[in-house]
């Protein structure tokens, strides 16, 4: 028996007046901290208003724990929801905010909520402000610690972020990050962040949904969406290494004495994109076949050494593990050899925009 | 600084024996200010130069007003002479002093008092930004016409007759009603004009632009135009009127009259300021009430309410004062039971001006009195006026 998911997008499309999001697909599990990424009008905030039930959408398309949402108020989804900017009330106090969905809770569930809030405050370092007569003077993160203990007080089913960390400074934005990656393991609810910032989900996020213009354009995890993304916008936005033009028709792309058969795909019109995943480089030393280079930049990682090379005025990207890290071979200007393996290379036909 | 007070005040007395006490105040007030902005120059310039300065307004005093008995020639001179000791407030002080009181004679004292501040104000500000001294100029030129008439009104009124006046039946019940019919309209706009600035702010429907125009047609219409279109509604002698009256109900000349009357000419003032209210709280915090089990209604009444109180509460306030200080309609729809602005107008019509006067001061006094104490009380309710949710 397979447990349905806790939030399941099914092929929604809904119009909002010159603006339309088109077939959105994606869920979150349980447990689960997933990410929507796109730029500013990719229709972000809109899809997430329209999750959290503030705009009217057709049936069998929004599953809550498998329940069909399409009839229920917003007040009636339990979800969370932290919205852009600060949305304290002012006119109440810390405590008072961070109880307000108490209130509309009954009996035993409200119990549980006042032992939620117990152990919500350590957990979001905000123990300290919880007796502050008023909001204002809080700072911005600390506003925004606030409102999250406020959304995750009476234990939504899912929680929504909507830019949590925008117009922060880098320090804070930096420890509410810290804060957020840990929601899911620790009070048991999933995340649904959306941000046009990749760099700020990419520790935290377990999936990622690229939305651009009202249509997702690739979901998966941060790693397969850079070895290989479906777009040139999500490869831009993935931050791909290693990603290149090649002009319409060509079947082998030369790359100084290796040659790349490029004809993969079907036929179609315009140019081709291609990535060489820099996990899968081979790098060797010079006097073996393959293309011909020079070492520009090497810097050391976690997980080995990153390896910038100049082929024939092409810079790419290859990361050797560190039982492959060649010795002395690899200094600043060393001459090398790549080699190319076909699973290395990853092609997508350019989008017609 | 007391002894000095008292010492300047001794003197005066002694002159008022001499020169009689109205001339002998007029001096005092004159004197008084001279050293009040001396005080403050000398604090800034040094003693020995304002002690200089003070023997030779001294000498001038003496000299040239008691001895050769020119008082107008010792104004000019003095205004010379402090401006020869680079002391424009003294200056201006010493020139508007003359100004007031030999043209603005009844009104010499708020005028006085009203123009001076202007004058020390502009000093002080063009001392450093020219734009900002013509802001402020134009600024307080504006606030001079509309307070000189309601200074001199209750500067020039006999405390006398002011007791008179309250002591009289018709008056205090005038006034009763008039605070009565004000609060009760107040209380209907509120009821049925805050959820209707709430719709128009939250909400799209059909007439929308329409019914924005027609919220403001109260100001636009002249007060005894409504009147008449009032009284044509629900008049003894028309259907509507005539509905009523047959159920007992009657409009015209009655409280009830007055009270439509007030809530026509005064629920713009409210609904404006309403509609801003509301506007100034972000969506997303409502999004958030309801997100947390709020249903829209609970939203409306535990969030959106209490984050405007203070932009309704002002408006309620200008509502208020609307109401209270309604004349042209009532003149046409419920001249009587008569509230205070009509008893008043009446007073003025069969009396003329000396017996209107008094009232109007007690009405001013009571209505600033009451518009402050709302205005005080808005704040420590913690409800202050146009925060911010940056």
């Amino acid at each position: 028996m397979s447990r349905s998911p806790c939030l399941d997008v099914r092929s929604l499309t809904r119009v909002f007046g010159g603006f339309a999001l088109r077939e959105i697909t994606f869920d979150v599990d349980a447990g689960e901290y997933v990410a929507i990424v796109g730029p500013c009008g990719a229709g972000k905030t809109l899809l997430m208003e329209t999750i959290a039930g503030f705009h009217d959408h057709p049936a069998a398309t929004i599953f809550l724990q498998g329940q069909d949402a399409e009839s229920l108020p917003p007040e009636r989804r339990h979800l969370g929801y932290l919205c852009q900017g600060n949305t304290l009330f002012e006119h109440l106090s810390v405590r008072e905010n961070i109880r307000f969905g108490l209130r509309y809770l009954r009996g035993a569930v409200r119990g549980h909520a006042e032992g939620r809030i117990e152990r919500l405050l350590p957990l979001l370092g905000i123990k300290r402000l919880f007796d502050r007569p008023d909001t204002g003077n809080l700072s911005g993160g600390e506003a925004r610690l606030v409102a999250l203990a406020r959304a995750l007080a009476p234990g939504p089913r899912l929680l929504l972020m909507d830019e949590p960390i925008h117009s922060l400074d880098v320090a804070v934005a930096k420890r509410v990050l810290r804060v957020l990656a840990r929601i899911p393991a620790e009070t048991g609810v999933p995340v649904l962040h959306i941000t046009h910032d990749i760099a700020e989900v990419e520790r935290c996020a377990d999936r990622l949904v690229v939305l651009d213009r009202g249509v997702v354009v690739q979901a998966g995890r941060l790693r397969e969406l850079r070895r290989r993304p479906a777009t040139r916008f999500a490869a831009e936005l993935a931050a791909s290494e290693n990603l290149f033009e090649i002009p319409a028709g060509l079947r082998v792309l030369e790359l100084n004495g290796c040659r790349i058969a490029v004809d993969r795909l079907p036929a179609g019109t315009g140019g081709l994109l291609g990535v060489l995943d820099p996990e899968r480089l081979e790098l060797v030393p010079s006097p073996s076949p393959g293309a011909s280079g020079r070492v520009v930049g090497i810097r050391e990682t976690a997980g080995g050494a990153e390896v910038r090379i100049a082929i024939d005025g092409r810079r790419l990207t290859v990361h050797l593990p560190p039982d492959r890290m060649l010795g002395e071979l690899m200094y600043l200007g060393a001459p090398v050899k790549l080699r190319v393996p076909e699973r290395a290379l990853h092609l997508l036909r350019e989008e017609k925009r | 600084m007391m002894l000095a007070l008292t010492i300047t005040g001794a003197i005066h007395l002694l002159l008022a024996l001499w020169l009689g006490p109205g001339a002998a105040a007029i001096l005092g007030v004159c004197n008084g200010a001279v050293a009040l902005l001396g005080r403050h120059h000398a604090s800034r310039c040094g003693r020995h130069r304002f002690t200089l300065f003070a023997a030779g307004y001294l000498f001038l005093l003496v000299v040239v007003w008691w001895g050769a008995g020119t008082p107008v020639m010792f104004g000019l001179l003095a205004v010379v002479f402090a401006a020869a000791f680079a002391i424009p407030e003294i200056a201006g002080a010493i020139l508007i002093f003359a100004l007031s009181f030999y043209i603005l004679t009844p009104y010499a004292l708020p005028a006085f008092l009203l123009l001076t501040l202007l004058w020390l104000g502009l000093v002080r500000v063009t001392g450093r930004r020219r734009l900002l001294g013509w802001t402020y100029g134009a600024g307080f030129a504006i606030a001079v016409v509309t307070l000189l008439p309601i200074l001199g009104l209750v500067f020039t009124a006999n405390p006398q007759t002011l007791l008179m006046q309250v002591s009289g039946a018709t008056f205090r019940s005038a006034i009763g009603l008039s605070l009565l019919t004000a609060t009760i309209s107040t209380a209907a706009v509120l009821l049925f004009g805050v959820p209707l600035a709430y719709a128009m702010v939250r909400h799209r429907f059909p007439g929308k632009r329409f019914l924005d125009a027609a919220i403001d047609l109260p100001i636009l219409v002249p007060q005894t135009v409504a009147g008449i279109g009032l009284l044509l509604l629900l008049g003894p002698k028309t259907p509507l009127g005539g509905l009523l009256a047959s159920v007992g109900i009657d409009v015209a000349g009655s409280t009830l009259g007055i009270v439509i009357a007030q809530v026509f000419v005064s629920s713009p003032f409210l609904i404006r300021s309403a509609m801003s209210a509301f506007a100034a709280v972000p969506p997303n915090i409502e999004m958030s009430a309801q997100t947390l089990g709020a249903s829209p209604r609970s939203t409306f009444l535990r969030v959106v309410v209490p984050l405007s109180a203070g932009g309704i509460l002002s408006g309620a306030v200008l509502c208020w004062a609307r109401a209270i200080s309604e004349v042209g309609s009532l003149m046409v729809l419920a001249y009587h039971p008569m509230t205070a602005p009509i008893f008043i107008y009446d007073i003025f019509t069969q009396y003329g001006l000396t017996e209107a006067q008094p009232a109007s001061a007690i009405l001013v006094i009571l209505c600033l009195w009451l518009f402050l104490f709302f205005r005080w009380l808005r704040d420590p309710l913690r409800l202050a006026h146009g925060r911010s949710y940056a």
